[in-house]
């Protein structure tokens, strides 16, 4: 129910995660657990990452989506920053263990150490950043596949609050560079929403000044 | 003198006609049509779709995101509501008369505050057809007017802009169990700008504000 608490930790998941509903032409990975390591290496090799995304809401009775749009930076080792631009502004860092929201003026600022949730939820950033969220079997099952371009993870949520929310996160990486390109979040009530990653700039320099609230 | 004894009989027969006329329907005039003549609904029934940025505060606990309200059929609107990322907190589909819960977040599944929840979303989305008594209470600063009404909902005031005939404020009596507030803020568009709704019962606040004006 906490606002900061359940939006964080959804959000902090797409970090990692690309997910796709339905992904014609997957096969199973005959070993996951190379995958899993190359995964690893890769992303201990990610000093920055800087994209554009799109996010579509999708409602499964209704046809409409509802789309935000927004950029994303993330530094090594803890400085993250996730801006939404449009329909409107709304901004989230973590820096220094803090969270930091920023909903049109309204800011407010939490110290993860003094807070479970948000303890919980540094850990899971940590995971994806060093990409050993894959291995976590304590909070996720995982099935990984691969196309032509790219490798496919689906995650089941094993703990609670996840699992009461969601029936799967799909992450969908770019073969050639094994980041994240897409990701779907799979609700238990059917409805999903699709993040696309677009523009990526991997590796180039971004002001400190992105992780501050001015 | 001749004719005005000839007409007495037909007289009194159009005044036993007539009182038997309004006897009849004592308690039944048309108040929906008078409604509509003194303001307009929040949502009209030409309403199709909107899409809001919303803030629901419940006691001490905060959530955000985005509220789609959207017409489903002649008699039922579908509200949905998403956090940030688009994980749903809540899709309700109301009707004047029920609430239908196509999806909600487990830690607000709890019966009392969805029944809270269906009243105040049919004050905001539906015109009261159950009005009985409508009476014109005052008029504020030469603009505003305000109605009192008794109704299947209880009392309540209506706060009305004299000349668009738009609603800018609704305020159920103190003494109703449903004791919500409702204020309304208008740009371009037939639906308000800007929703602001409050219910003490549950200490619920809820801010919207129109994207797609």
């Amino acid at each position: 129910m906490n606002r900061i608490s359940i939006s964080s930790l959804f959000f902090f998941l797409m970090l990692i995660q690309g997910i796709v509903f339905s992904q014609p032409g997957y096969i199973p990975l005959k070993d996951p657990s190379g995958f899993k390591q190359r995964l690893a290496v890769a992303s201990s090799k990610v000093t920055s990452i800087e994209s554009n995304f799109i996010q579509e809401k999708n409602l499964s009775v209704l046809t409409d989506k509802i789309t935000s749009k927004g950029r994303f930076y993330f530094k090594k080792e803890k400085s993250l920053r996730w801006e939404y631009t449009d329909p409107y502004k709304y901004l989230i860092i973590l820096q220094n263990d803090k969270f930091i929201v920023n909903d049109e003026g309204r800011v407010k600022k939490i110290d993860i150490q003094s807070n479970s949730v948000f303890r919980e939820i540094n850990t899971i950033i940590l995971g994806c950043v060093q990409g050993t969220l894959l291995n976590d079997e304590k909070r996720f099952s995982s099935l990984c596949f691969e196309n032509n371009s790219g490798y496919l993870v689906k995650l089941k949520p094993l703990s609670s609050p996840m699992k009461e929310v969601l029936d799967e996160i799909r992450i969908f990486f770019d073969k050639s560079d094994l980041t994240v390109s897409r990701l779907e979040m799979q609700e238990r009530s059917g409805d999903y929403t699709n993040i696309s990653f677009i523009l990526k700039k991997i590796n180039q320099p971004i002001p400190d000044d992105k992780f501050k609230i001015k | 003198m001749t004719n005005s004894k000839l007409n007495r009989p037909v007289f009194l027969s159009v005044l036993l006609a007539c009182f038997l006329t309004i006897s009849a329907f004592p308690q039944k005039p048309d108040f929906t049509l008078t409604q509509s003549e003194r303001w307009k609904p929040a949502f009209p029934q030409a309403f199709e779709k909107g899409l809001f940025k919303a803030r629901l505060e419940i006691g001490t606990q905060k959530l955000s995101g985005m509220m789609f309200i959207k017409r489903t059929s002649d008699t039922a609107i579908r509200v949905v509501f998403t956090n940030e990322i688009g994980l749903t907190f809540f899709d309700l589909e109301l009707t004047e008369q029920s609430m239908t819960v196509h999806g909600i977040f487990p830690a607000m599944d709890r019966k009392s505050f969805l029944k809270i929840l269906e009243k105040d979303f049919q004050i905001l989305l539906f015109k009261d057809r159950t009005i009985t008594k409508l009476v014109l209470k005052g008029v504020k600063k030469k603009e505003v007017r305000i109605y009192a009404t008794h109704s299947g909902r209880g009392k309540a005031l209506y706060f009305t802009d004299q000349d668009s005939h738009r609603l800018l404020r609704h305020k159920s009596a103190k003494s109703s169990f449903q004791r919500t507030e409702v204020k309304y803020t208008w740009g371009k568009q037939d639906i308000p700008s800007g929703i602001y709704l409050v219910n003490p019962t549950i200490r619920l606040h809820m801010y919207l504000s129109l994207l797609n004006e």
